[in-house]
């Protein structure tokens, strides 16, 4: 059964219940009627009837509404406005606490990696906001090639701006630089550690040209080698062939896989033998580390 | 239920009473119809103004709960309903 809403009346005025007369003409019904003092009498009517019972005011009678009870008493019993209220107020606060989407902006050829970073920061779609951004910031630039980053809080989106740099470091390899080849050392720069040969020393493959340290008084500092290198290697190979230039071309591609570029090869010559031919050439390999 | 529709069978209720009636709980509420007016209201007594009659009700903590068209419901301890002697019309 729906609630009636009704207000709540004072009536003031010698024996006041004679008024209750007079709304029963008008066919209005009266509630909860209570007689509070000999003049006083507080009655309650519909809503709609309370501007007819007000209108029964006059020099014996003061009708006056008293709405502060029956209101708040209506309002105390709206249980489901209660929790309407008590679940948006929660919602409220803890949607603030929850970011709902992530966007990563400018950072083109990086998404890889910015999203192990944000990965192992657990920054994800309705995960908590990061509660220090700064650090966030600082581990996205640590990124090769991020030149700056910016982590902003917008509503319920974490909002990360990255710029990339144009000149991508490239990583630095460490440990000591090698030789790729077996020959004779004939120009070695190092702009950094400690070079182990000479100009004109021969060098085999895979021997130590350069040692990634340096030694300064008692101390010794570990570097990354910044170096390079050019090794005269001289090639003779014996191969079957049914002329010289195709024994050429055979000995090119069993050494170096192809042609190696004309530029790079200082001799070369064929000579029959009874074997075949022997070729023979001489020609520089250049190498380089972080150079 | 069936004792009062009985009872009311042999009386015309109507003409003998015009339309007053008072159903009424020893120490509870009662349900007064055919109220006229109300000539007194206290919390100890209600004076209810009939056309044939008055009837005193007496009690504790009494008020009206709903008054509409001559039917009228009194909440509280009702002790007594009498009829006010010399208030016959």
């Amino acid at each position: 059964m729906r609630e009636r809403r009704l207000v709540r009346l004072l009536v003031q005025g010698i024996s006041p219940e004679r008024l209750l007369l007079k709304i029963r003409r008008l066919r209005i019904p009266i509630y909860n009627v209570k007689k509070v003092s000999a003049t006083k009498l507080l009655l309650s009517v519909k809503t709609k009837d309370e501007k007819k019972v007000l209108a029964l005011e006059n020099s014996v009678y003061k009708i006056a509404a008293v709405y502060k009870d029956e209101r708040l008493k209506n309002l105390l019993k709206r249980t489901g406005l209660w929790i309407g209220i008590a679940c948006f107020l929660a919602l409220t606060l803890l949607s603030g606490s929850f970011c709902l989407s992530v966007n990563v902006v400018g950072a083109e050829g990086l998404e890889h990696e910015i999203k192990e970073v944000l990965t192992e920061e657990k920054v994800k779609p309705f995960s908590r906001f990061p509660k220090d951004t700064n650090r966030l910031s600082a581990r996205i630039l640590g990124v090769d090639g991020v030149a700056f980053c910016s982590v902003k809080r917008l509503g319920t989106t974490l909002l990360i701006e990255v710029v990339t740099s144009p000149f991508q470091k490239a990583k630095q390899e460490s440990g000591d630089m090698k030789a790729e080849v077996f020959g004779e050392l004939t120009e070695l720069c190092v702009l950094s550690g400690t070079s182990q040969k000479k100009i004109g020393e021969k060098v085999s493959a895979g021997e130590t040209l350069v040692c990634g340290y340096v030694i300064a008084g008692e101390t010794k500092t570990e570097v990354f080698v910044r170096a390079f290198a050019r090794i005269r290697v001289r090639v003779q190979i014996t191969v079957r062939a049914q002329s010289p230039a195709v024994a050429f071309a055979k000995a090119c591609f069993e050494e170096f896989g192809g042609f190696l570029p004309s530029e790079e090869i200082e001799e070369k010559s064929v000579q029959e033998t009874t074997d075949g031919y022997l070729v023979t050439i001489v020609y520089t390999a250049v190498q380089s580390m972080n150079f | 239920m069936r004792l009062y529709s009985e009872i009311f069978k042999k009386i015309n209720v109507s003409e003998l009473f015009e339309g007053a009636r008072c159903d009424f709980f020893p120490f509870g509420g009662g349900y007064f119809q055919g109220v006229k007016s109300i000539g007194e209201l206290s919390e100890e007594r209600i004076l209810l103004v009939f056309k044939r009659a008055d009837v005193l009700v007496t009690g504790e903590n009494l008020s009206l709960e709903k008054y509409f068209e001559g039917d009228l419901k009194i909440a509280g301890k009702i002790r007594s309903v009498s009829i006010v002697e010399g208030s016959e019309k």
